[in-house]
């Protein structure tokens, strides 16, 4: 009866393993020959759904996400400003607000995450000034991660979590969550500091 | 598979001349700088090639803007590098104005940040370039072709852009441009219709759910069902509106594998 005991203790290597060799932020970065495109079939009505729901929690709880509409293109999005402190390289905290936007990219056909960063001078924060504050991301390679992109709806520059590996994050949910949005935002938003309440986890 | 091969070197091969000028406010020098003349391959971006501009006028900003991004501007419009610059000609350049060469003004001071892209170093660039060259395979062949590709070829794709090398870029981007498998077209037909506004993107197939091949027309009335005349124009050129959607993709599009078509 030895054998299972050494084949459970193996396996339970095998899997501490496999989680200590994977970087945390490894499901972000975009690694063009691990991509696995998968069609999910998230559509953008049901991305529709799944924003106007959260933006009917966020109304009870009053925490600032905003639905907005541009009417030319038909396309809804959410928004919201975020005061918060930062690390700065030399140990300070310093103040600055985030603009979150979750929008739908119809190319890869899932929700994207881009957000600009101000400054208390109004001035935004670039890219590898944010990176040099992020210790979620310390291990992986800031252009392959986070891209200066055109927001999908406004067509402005925003940072943006490049969506590639979205369709890849959101598989393990597709069938069990009722809000895909919520449950891609719960893995993926603590890298960029946008935290969600429990409130929304309900929604899944 | 592209094939018509003297079609894309003629596309490649597409260039403009462009005077640039430094912003009268921003010179701290007596004397006026001369303006700074290049001709520019319209597939390119203007990060690639304006590196002689900013060293020429470098010297007549005040010392504390040396160090700032260099930006572009035409006609009181701060100008998006990240679109090709064929794409900004065709765009911003309207039929009266048309004349050549392009006068541009360069600023150092107030980069319009909320606007614009930042630039801080060529990878910036190549991050984007092969962002939407990723996207595009996505919609063409939903990413397989590409993510199978190895560094070499990203590297080889993005090197034959900055140096203006057709055959390198092209050794590439034919596989990009394959058809996969037993289909006879790609998924969806990756395109932008730039408008006043930004531009607008859709889901369009190369062909109708009977299998018949689609035209420029048929793209245009999926766009803009409520319009009766679109004007298109890509590469400096309106094309025929009854081109093959997906002739036009294999041949017309951009570096960025994107058929960009300017609307009027």
């Amino acid at each position: 009866m030895a054998c299972p005991t050494t084949n459970q203790k193996t396996n339970a290597c095998i899997g501490r393993l496999a989680t200590a060799k994977r970087p945390k932020s490894a499901v972000l970065s975009v690694s063009w020959s691990l991509t696995i495109i998968m069609d999910t079939g998230f559509s953008y009505d049901t991305f529709e759904k799944c924003i106007q729901q959260m933006y009917a929690v966020s109304s009870s709880l009053l925490d600032g996400w905003q639905l907005e509409n541009k009417e030319s293109l038909d396309q809804k999005f959410l928004m919201k400003k975020q005061p918060l402190h930062l690390d700065g390289p030399d140990g300070t905290k310093f103040l600055v607000t985030f603009e979150y936007h979750i929008v739908y990219n119809i190319c890869y056909g899932v929700p994207v995450l881009c957000f600009n960063i101000w400054k208390q001078d109004g001035c935004m924060l670039t890219l590898e000034e944010y990176w040099s504050m992020n210790a979620n991301m310390n291990d992986s390679n800031v252009y392959d991660t986070l891209t200066q992109m055109d927001h999908p709806v406004l067509c402005r520059p925003f940072l943006t979590l490049h969506p590639c590996k979205t369709a890849e994050i959101m598989q393990p949910f597709l069938t069990k969550s009722k809000n895909l949005v919520v449950s891609w935002l719960s893995v993926v938003g603590h890298f960029v500091h946008l935290r969600l309440l429990e409130d929304y986890i309900k929604c899944c | 598979m592209a094939n018509d091969r003297e079609i894309l070197r003629e596309v490649w091969e597409g260039k403009l001349p462009v005077c640039f000028k430094l912003h009268p406010d921003e010179v701290v020098e007596l004397q006026q700088p001369d303006p700074f003349y290049l001709m520019v391959p319209r597939l390119s971006y203007f990060p690639l090639v304006t590196d002689k501009v900013k060293k020429h006028f470098l010297k007549y900003v005040s010392n504390d803007k040396q160090d700032h991004e260099m930006w572009l501007e035409y006609n009181g419009q701060p100008m998006k590098w990240h679109f090709p610059i064929g794409v900004l000609y065709d765009f911003l350049v309207e039929g009266e104005t048309e004349t050549l060469p392009w006068i541009v003004m360069v600023h150092f001071d107030k980069f319009p940040e909320t606007q614009i892209y930042r630039f801080s170093n060529k990878e910036m660039v190549e991050s984007y370039f092969m962002a939407c060259l990723k996207e595009a395979d996505v919609l063409k062949h939903r990413g397989q072709i590409a993510a199978n590709m190895q560094k070499k070829d990203h590297n080889q794709l993005w090197l034959g852009l900055q140096n203006d090398k057709f055959d390198q870029f092209w050794a590439v981007n034919r596989k990009l441009m394959e058809v996969s498998g037993e289909s006879e077209h790609f998924k969806y037909i990756p395109f932008r219709c730039y408008l006043e506004d930004g531009y607008k993107q859709k889901l369009v197939r190369p062909v109708t759910d009977e299998g018949k091949r689609k035209t420029l027309q048929d793209l245009l009335k999926e766009m803009f069902p409520e319009k009766t005349m679109v004007n298109v124009k890509i590469h400096g050129m309106t094309p025929p509106l009854d081109t093959p959607l997906q002739w036009m993709s294999e041949h017309l599009s951009y570096p960025d594998n994107f058929l960009h078509l300017c609307i009027f």
